[in-house]
């Protein structure tokens, strides 16, 4: 991500208005467009035991932080593990549950790659989070109010604070685990497809959803059937935010591209909140035969706003060195309320559907933030099995465009520059495919 | 300006002076000799740009001379029996040792300069010799290093950094004000890159009478006080020189972005190299740009070693580029050869990673106000390595674009002397040619002890629109607000 450095001070400097002044500025206003911008949540599961062996979850992590937290909610008996490690405290039977672990008894190394599993042993279990915390302890700044004359010391906590904020905002990111559901089982009634939990920062939650109508799609009246994006959180009963109506039949697909509109439902900026997507079948026949989560994610309003930021000051050459209390104080509000985190990326769910020839391809989907992605491939369990080709795919102008990643036959992670990739800018959107894992991050 | 006592300050501006100096040569590289006795005349010369200007151009160290009697040989380099043969006599002769010169009053002492010998000449009329000397910056102008890609420095911290591994032990070095993004340096003169970072932002780097390196920023001049005044009367010529070479219509401050590129192949064995049996062979690797980092090598991908018939000597042979043999541009590769009887034939060798690779260079053009000649003239700073930023090319031209619309004053004066001033102390000059005092910048110090006794040539550059504010934010000292201080550029 990008990021110009902050200043030093030192006692009986002269204050540059570019080096020190304008170099703070830039930093508070590179992280106030991270904070409010883009995130994608963490793919949370809904698993049944069925009589055999437990159903395990497998997800995968760039570890960064030793603050573990995790919720879920079961009926019957699940866990969670770190690097194969049963972490004790997730060990539940019937409840609602969330807390947090410190995983440092485990040896792990920063900056390593690890997988996560969840569990089901018996009764079913939703697990809504899993994430990684950052714990920072950041300096306490001095008002910075006119006719005070802070210390090189105190300048410096400037700087140390948009730094610590840099670093909160530049942990690894999991891109988007897509799903592929359907034809459901039942007829009428919400059929969960996809859960999972994001820290709300905008108001504004963007989908892609795709729904194929069946070959005998009933119009006959009423709503045929609709894909339901809910949101939850503590503080927020659940709520749903958009209903997508399949208007297509005759085995077509239609793909709905959006926004859902988070503010009118009282969710407090900095919470973590669960979304759920439901399809609706209606009472009569099966309604769709089958709906692909593709993405969602919380993007950037088109003019953000965050309580107690004001964008900073420019300060020339000749200008009293005045108003710095406003800098000061936008950085404090980028921190209030926001909680940073790494989520964990699930493992790609299954590439294809019955027997039908509709292919899930893009397991993964992103906006790019960050320069490399590193990404997992599956090996070769017989000699003729056909060897993965995991590659990227985004547009640009008016095409698309697609980059082949190298794969590794020892199962090994792998890294891809994403800026060595022409006109895969910061922001575009993209797919992965035939990868197990996936994770953006700025170091090779 | 060096800290002296009362007596010593009173003893200077005295009517009647009684200057004494004091010359040590390090002869055995650890201690000091007084060879006062046998000094006949002396001089040191040594000077700075004002802030903002061309630094101290590369080369251009202060010199000095000493000139000894000789009638004993002792200095004779080639005078076995002489009592310094044993360190002159050598194939270098007395070049590279170390010479202190101080003045003093009262027998307290000043050093006006340190630095070392780099020629000699003798008289054979009067049994004199005389050594030329030059700074301690000429000690480490020769002295070449190599380091790896380092990020976000300021020029302080790289030229402590530079200067630490010149086994430069004495600096005093302001905070610099921008952060270079990427600093790097392969096999050249430490003291050249230490010129070049700290003129990347307008500041300057040189090495003070005591044998300290400095740095200094462009605002180190400013909320200077005087030290010092000269009240010249009407005894000595007092003359200003006018340059017209800084006067231009616009400035134009280049910079050069360096950005991390896509991992690509940095170096690639050209040829067969064979390593014999049990034997090691270390390959000089330099790379086609300087590497931001240096991918693992793998087998196969990056090497291909066998036997000379093609046996495969995977598990014989081992390749590696040692940490401490790897460098921003260069590296060593260590390949080893385990296997007792056979000759490891290495036929492919690269080092993949990581470059630096140099963007777009972009410019800031700044107008001078007025026009003061009446016709264009550009002047351009570029080709710095280490301006690499938008904003460090902007203040740059903003600086020197202040200056550049009027005549730079410099007043050269001959007084008495006064060793304990430095360059850049300000100092006034009042005199009978002037209706007001000249207030200014120390930018030259000539001291010259022989026939005519202890005299110092002084060049003051006229600080007087020197800086567009005389009340600078200064971190620790200014409050904040609209009655407080002012941003620099």
């Amino acid at each position: 991500m990008l990021w110009e450095g902050t200043p030093n001070f030192a006692t009986d400097q002269v204050v540059s208005a570019s080096g020190h002044l304008n170099a703070l500025g830039m930093a508070a206003n590179l992280v106030f467009d991270r904070v409010t911008g883009y995130g994608a949540p963490f793919s949370g599961v809904q698993a049944n035991y069925v009589l055999g062996d437990p159903v395990i979850t497998t997800w995968a992590i760039r570890h960064r932080s030793n603050t573990f937290d995790y919720r879920l909610t079961v009926d019957g008996h699940c866990w969670i593990t770190y690097n194969g490690v049963k972490l004790a405290s997730t060990e539940k039977y019937n409840g609602i549950y969330s807390g947090s672990v410190d995983l440092s008894s485990l040896g792990l190394t920063f900056g390593q790659f690890y997988e996560l599993t969840f569990v089901v042993a018996s009764g079913s279990a939703t697990l809504w989070l899993m994430q990684e915390r950052l714990v920072s302890t950041f300096p306490t700044l001095v008002s910075f109010a006119n006719g005070t004359t802070p210390t090189a010391a105190q300048w410096n906590d400037l700087s140390a604070y948009a730094e610590l904020l840099n670093t909160e905002t530049s942990l690894p990111k999991a891109p988007f685990a897509g799903v592929l559901g359907g034809p459901p089982n039942q007829y009428g009634g919400r059929v969960l497809l996809w859960c999972g939990s994001l820290v709300h920062r905008s108001s504004l939650l963007g989908y892609r959803i795709t729904v194929e109508s069946p070959y005998n799609q009933n119009d006959g009246g009423g709503w045929l059937n609709q894909t339901i994006i809910s949101v939850e959180s503590d503080t927020v009963s659940e709520t749903d935010v958009a209903t997508l109506s399949n208007s297509q039949r005759a085995a077509q697909k239609q793909e709905f591209v959006g926004q859902a509109d988070l503010s009118g439902t009282s969710l407090v900026i900095g919470e973590t909140y669960r979304i759920r997507v439901y399809v609706n079948p209606s009472q009569g026949w099966d309604t769709f035969k089958g709906c692909e989560v593709s993405f969602l994610r919380e993007v950037s309003e088109s003019s953000p706003s965050l309580s107690g930021w004001t964008t900073p000051p420019t300060w020339n050459h000749g200008d009293y060195v005045a108003g710095v209390n406003t800098l000061r104080d936008s950085l404090v509000s980028l921190r209030s309320g926001y909680i940073p985190v790494s989520y964990p990326v699930m493992r790609a769910r299954a590439s294809t559907r019955n027997a039908d020839t509709w292919k899930f391809e893009k397991a993964f989907r992103a906006q790019r933030q960050m320069r490399f992605l590193h990404y997992k491939c599956a090996t070769k369990q017989n000699e003729n099995d056909p060897t993965p080709s995991p590659k990227i795919t985004y547009q640009a102008f008016g095409e698309e465009r697609s980059a082949t990643l190298a794969w590794d036959e020892t199962g090994a992670w792998g890294v891809f520059d994403l800026a060595a990739q022409e006109a895969l800018y910061v922001g575009t959107e993209y797919s992965i495919s035939e990868a197990l894992f996936a994770i953006e991050d700025d170091s090779a | 300006m060096q800290s002296v006592s009362q007596n010593f300050t009173n003893a200077c501006q005295a009517t009647v002076r009684q200057p004494q100096y004091k010359v040590y040569v390090s002869w055995d590289g650890s201690t000091w000799t007084d060879e006062s006795a046998r000094v006949t005349a002396f001089e040191s010369d040594s000077r700075i740009s004002a802030p903002g200007e061309d630094l101290v151009a590369a080369g251009d160290v202060a010199r000095g001379s000493v000139t000894l009697s000789n009638n004993d040989g002792r200095f004779s380099w080639k005078n076995s029996s002489g009592p310094l043969y044993a360190y002159i006599g050598g194939i270098t002769g007395p070049g590279g040792k170390r010479v202190r010169l101080q003045i003093g009053f009262g027998g307290e002492y000043v050093t006006i300069f340190t630095g070392v010998i780099i020629g000699e000449s003798s008289n054979d009329f009067d049994s004199s010799i005389t050594y030329r000397l030059a700074d301690m910056g000429f000690a480490y102008l020769q002295q070449r290093v190599s380091t790896g890609v380092y990020l976000a420095q300021r020029a302080d911290q790289w030229i402590a950094h530079l200067a630490s591994l010149a086994s430069i032990s004495q600096t005093a070095l302001d905070t610099g004000t921008h952060v270079i993004p990427h600093c790097w340096t392969d096999d050249e003169s430490a003291l050249e890159e230490i010129w070049s970072v700290a003129g990347a932002d307008g500041g300057r780097a040189y090495f003070d009478g005591l044998g300290v390196l400095r740095y200094e920023t462009p605002t180190h001049w400013t909320g200077h006080a005087l030290v010092w005044t000269f009240d010249l009367g009407s005894e000595f010529a007092f003359q200003p020189t006018l340059s017209v070479d800084g006067i231009a219509s616009e400035i134009i401050a280049g910079w050069e972005p360096r950005v991390q590129g896509a991992e690509t192949v940095l170096y690639k064995l050209d040829s067969l190299k064979a390593v014999r049996p049990g034997a090691t062979l270390e390959i000089d690797a330099r790379f086609q740009y300087p590497a931001f980092a240096l991918s693992d090598l793998k087998p196969g991908k990056d090497y291909a070693i066998t036997s000379a018939a093609g046996a495969d000597l995977g598990a014989n042979v081992t390749v590696s580029v040692p940490a401490q043999k790897a460098f921003s541009q260069r590296a060593t590769i260590v390949v080893q050869n385990t296997h007792a009887k056979l000759t490891a034939m290495i036929s492919h060798l690269q080092i993949r990673g990581w470059p630096l690779v140099g963007g777009p260079t972009g410019q800031v053009p700044v107008t001078v106000s007025g026009n003061p000649m009446g016709m264009a003239r550009t002047r351009t700073a570029r080709g710095n390595p280490y301006r690499q930023t938008e904003p460090q090319a902007r203040a740059l031209a903003n600086i020197q674009a202040s200056r550049a619309g009027r005549i730079q004053a410099s007043w050269p004066v001959t007084v008495a002397a006064v060793p304990q001033l430095e360059l850049g102390d300000k100092v006034r000059i009042v005199g009978r040619r002037t209706s007001s005092p000249i207030d200014g910048f120390v930018t030259r110090s000539k001291i010259r002890f022989g026939g005519q006794g202890l005299m110092h040539d002084i060049d003051v550059m006229d600080s007087s629109g020197l800086f567009e504010y005389s009340n600078y934010y200064v971190t620790g000292t200014t409050a904040l607000g609209l009655s407080g201080g002012r941003a620099w550029y």
